[in-house]
């Protein structure tokens, strides 16, 4: 997809635009936007925009913002990025926070929830799937601690040394 | 023929994989890997530029939209 | 001059955790569970710094107010956390049904997405609306309030009537606190529908924009007198609640305002216009982006800043009259200093964390479908189903509320996830519309520096605390007396012989 690049005036390094596509091109540092953030800020963009992920090195990685809409203009495009820019540095710092605050955040979440769902009823329980298949846990609710929290799962006791004849005697 | 690069580590491979299934009607397309990428070489069955920019752009965001789907990547 | 901190050396030991902001000349300060100080600013600066002792005025106040690590009172704190957050342990309060689309006003900023009179295929019909109020009635909240909208809720009034007397003879077993409400222009109102509705005691809410040349030109009856019908309605059932021996300062119609561009400049107009109807309560609605507003948007929207300027001038009026002896009050006001001054949460499902989208109301569209919120319903009728959930055919409440939509706006509306929220003195008081960010960013999210919502609920708030900072006696009085929620236990109808659960907060 080889086409003229140019950049606008006045806009980051980081940034092309192919007017004539009426594209756009960013490039970030993935070590600051996760993968994560890009995915949340594409997915907001997929509706007005066609996007496409390209990996040009390993420490970089270039979003690209095509409007659906044929020749948007060079406004349209510098208002498209600024507000790719803005939705990615939200979607990277939510991550950050919501890490930080996981607990807090799904305690309220479990207490919302179950608050409004209460008891299930005799209707609810009999269509509930008791089979063992593996369910969604996107919150990792059912995650023990130490799978959440990355410890090794307690050891095993050591065994008891066998005892020589002698020992087995003097007890 | 426009070849589309996706880079395993941006995209699942299983969902690059039912986008060409899924747009096989719209355009003949040819799929090859590396270790690092699979390539899809796609070639519109309609021809005007808005339509051929359209099919390209749809792939792209269908591509994107089911390897989100699918969860995070490990 | 603004505080800097990069001048300070900051204290990581003795203020436990805690938000600030601006405000004037003085810092507000907040902590997690939502107790808040004004200080000037020389006291904020001695405070981030640690240079306060026991003993002295300043640290005793923080101690008190819980600000400090080393008097931090961890149980008081979790139990003012709880107090707040109480409306999380039971769900669906608000059960919105949309009777009809059918409308016989136009508005401006319409959000209803109406529909002509002639179509009657948006009529609501007596069995999508029985198993409407099953689905509420299966609420695990004791208090359920069931609101006619519409459209206009009077065009199909028969429905309305059937669910008044279906609800009330199902809630013999539900055993809930039962509360019916309508919004209604009311101009297709009439004796006969009136007596109905204030036998079966159906509060009734309407809207009024304000003086009558701005009202009738911004909400269209064919026969442009559309303000004169309401004024004529509200002063018959006010008189009607009087003639009951209901106390009048309690019981009269509500009247809600939504602010377009021609209504800024009129805040005094819309003030008087309010009082003189004999409303006690002024709700300064800003435009939301759905319905009409959207396609009209260039004729009455507005620059938030110029909306703020609106707010505090005729809040400050309304101030004023409460002096003079007049009573009303502003309805954003009362819920944010409800928040502030009582550390309780007055439930106002739209500003609250998480928001009620889906766990404190579903809206029922008149074709059975279900949504998490009127928002969404919205949405839906602009060709966007991200909030329908299911439906009264398919769905039962407990399937509804425990949708994948519904978890997702629970933790889209969480603000101890949210970038800005986070960092946000007024954290502890807010609360965003998954719905109206998914409008308006197109991110459930959304991104609080660009929400109008945020905009003006930051402005409000800053006006409020401004006030407590610098406001007289008597203005400190009013502003708490605001906080006041009298209970309007004539609306609540408990069935006979079921003992009645808690009051609604």
């Amino acid at each position: 997809m080889l086409a003229r690049e140019h950049p606008m005036t006045d806009t980051p390094a980081n940034v092309k635009a192919e007017l004539s596509r009426g594209a756009v091109n960013l490039e970030v540092d993935p070590s600051i936007y996760p993968l994560e953030a890009v995915y949340g800020a594409a997915y907001i963009f997929i509706d007005r925009c066609y996007v496409y992920l390209y990996r040009p090195s390993e420490t970089s990685l270039r979003i690209t913002l095509q409007t659906k809409e044929p020749e948007p203009g060079e406004e349209a495009l510098r208002a498209l990025v600024g507000e790719f820019s803005n939705e990615l540095l939200s979607c990277a710092w939510r991550r950050q926070i919501t890490q930080e605050n996981r607990t807090l955040i799904e305690a309220v979440t479990s207490q919302a929830l179950s608050g409004a769902m209460g008891s299930p009823s005799l209707d609810d329980l009999a269509d509930f799937d008791f089979s063992d298949d593996e369910f969604e846990d996107p919150l990792g609710i059912a995650q023990s601690w130490e799978e959440k929290h990355g410890r090794k799962t307690p050891k095993e006791p050591a065994p008891e040394p066998a005892k020589t004849e002698d020992e087995g005697a003097a007890s | 023929m426009i070849e589309l690069r996706f880079h395993r580590d941006l995209y699942s491979a299983k969902a690059v994989d039912e986008t060409a299934e899924a747009f096989a009607a719209v355009a003949a397309i040819e799929r090859s890997e590396d270790e690092s990428a699979i390539t899809l070489a796609v070639e519109p069955r309609y021809t005007k530029p808005a339509q051929v920019r359209r099919i390209i752009g749809e792939l792209q965001n269908y591509a994107l939209a089911k390897t989100i789907d699918e969860g995070p990547r490990r | 001059m603004s505080v800097d901190l990069q001048r300070l050396s900051l204290s990581p030991t003795k203020p436990a955790f805690f938000r600030w902001r601006e405000v004037g000349d003085n810092v507000v300060i907040t902590n997690f569970e939502g107790n808040f100080l004004i200080l000037s600013r020389d006291e904020f600066e001695a405070f981030a710094e640690g240079r306060i002792n026991a003993g002295e005025e300043l640290y005793e106040r923080l101690s008190a107010a819980n600000f400090l690590r080393a008097t931090y009172n961890v149980d008081r704190a979790a139990e003012s956390y709880q107090r707040r957050k109480s409306f999380l342990n039971s769900g669906v309060n608000l059960g919105i049904l949309v009777v009809t689309l059918r409308c016989n006003e136009s508005c401006v900023y319409c959000h209803a997405s109406r529909a002509n009179m002639d179509a009657v295929h948006t009529d609501m019909s007596p069995a999508v609306a029985e198993k409407a109020v099953d689905l509420f009635l299966a609420s695990t909240s004791h208090f359920v309030t069931l609101e006619f909208q519409g459209g206009e809720p009077l065009v199909n009034f028969p429905v309305i009537k059937h669910i008044i007397e279906y609800a009330l003879e199902q809630n013999k077993t539900a055993g809930k606190r039962l509360e019916f409400t309508m919004v209604s222009n009311l101009a297709l109102m009439d004796d006969e529908k009136l007596a109905y509705l204030l036998d079966k005691k159906v509060q009734i809410c309407t809207s009024i924009d304000g003086p009558e040349k701005l009202h009738n030109a911004q909400r269209k009856l064919a026969t442009m007198d559309s303000h004169q019908k309401a004024v004529h309605w509200i002063r018959r059932i006010n008189e009607e609640y009087e003639a009951a021996g209901l106390d009048p300062t309690l019981y009269h119609v509500e009247a809600l305002l939504t602010t377009t561009r021609a209504t800024l400049p009129l805040w005094k107009e819309v003030v008087d216009a309010y009082t003189k109807l004999g409303c006690r309560a002024l709700f300064l609605r800003p435009l939301d982006p759905f319905g009409f507003a959207e396609r009209t948007r260039k004729r009455v929207e507005y620059d938030r800043e110029d909306y703020l300027d609106y707010y505090r001038r005729a809040v400050d009026y309304m101030i004023e009259l409460n002096k003079q002896g007049v009573e009303i009050l502003e309805r954003f006001a009362a819920i944010f200093l409800t928040k502030i001054l009582r550390g309780e949460d007055p439930n106002f499902l739209d500003v609250r964390a998480p928001a009620g989208t889906g766990i404190g109301q579903l809206a029922v569209n008149y074709d059975g479908a279900v949504f998490t919120c009127d928002e969404g319903r919205m949405l839906h009728e602009m060709g966007d189903d991200t909030f329908l959930i299911g439906h009264v055919d398919t769905h039962r409440y407990r399937q509804l509320v425990g949708h994948e939509t519904v978890h997702t706006a629970v933790i889209a509306s969480n603000l101890d996830g949210q970038p800005d929220c986070t960092n946000c003195a007024y954290s502890p008081y807010c609360g965003t519309i998954p719905a109206t960010n998914h409008k308006s960013s197109g991110s459930v999210f959304g991104r609080m520096r660009e929400s109008n919502v945020c905009a003006v609920h930051k402005g409000i708030q800053d006006y409020l605390f401004q006030k407590l900072a610098t406001a007289d006696a008597e203005t400190r009085e009013i502003l708490e007396r605001w906080t006041t929620a009298r209970p309007r236990e004539h609306f609540v109808q408990v069935a006979e012989g079921v003992e009645a659960a808690e009051p609604t907060p």
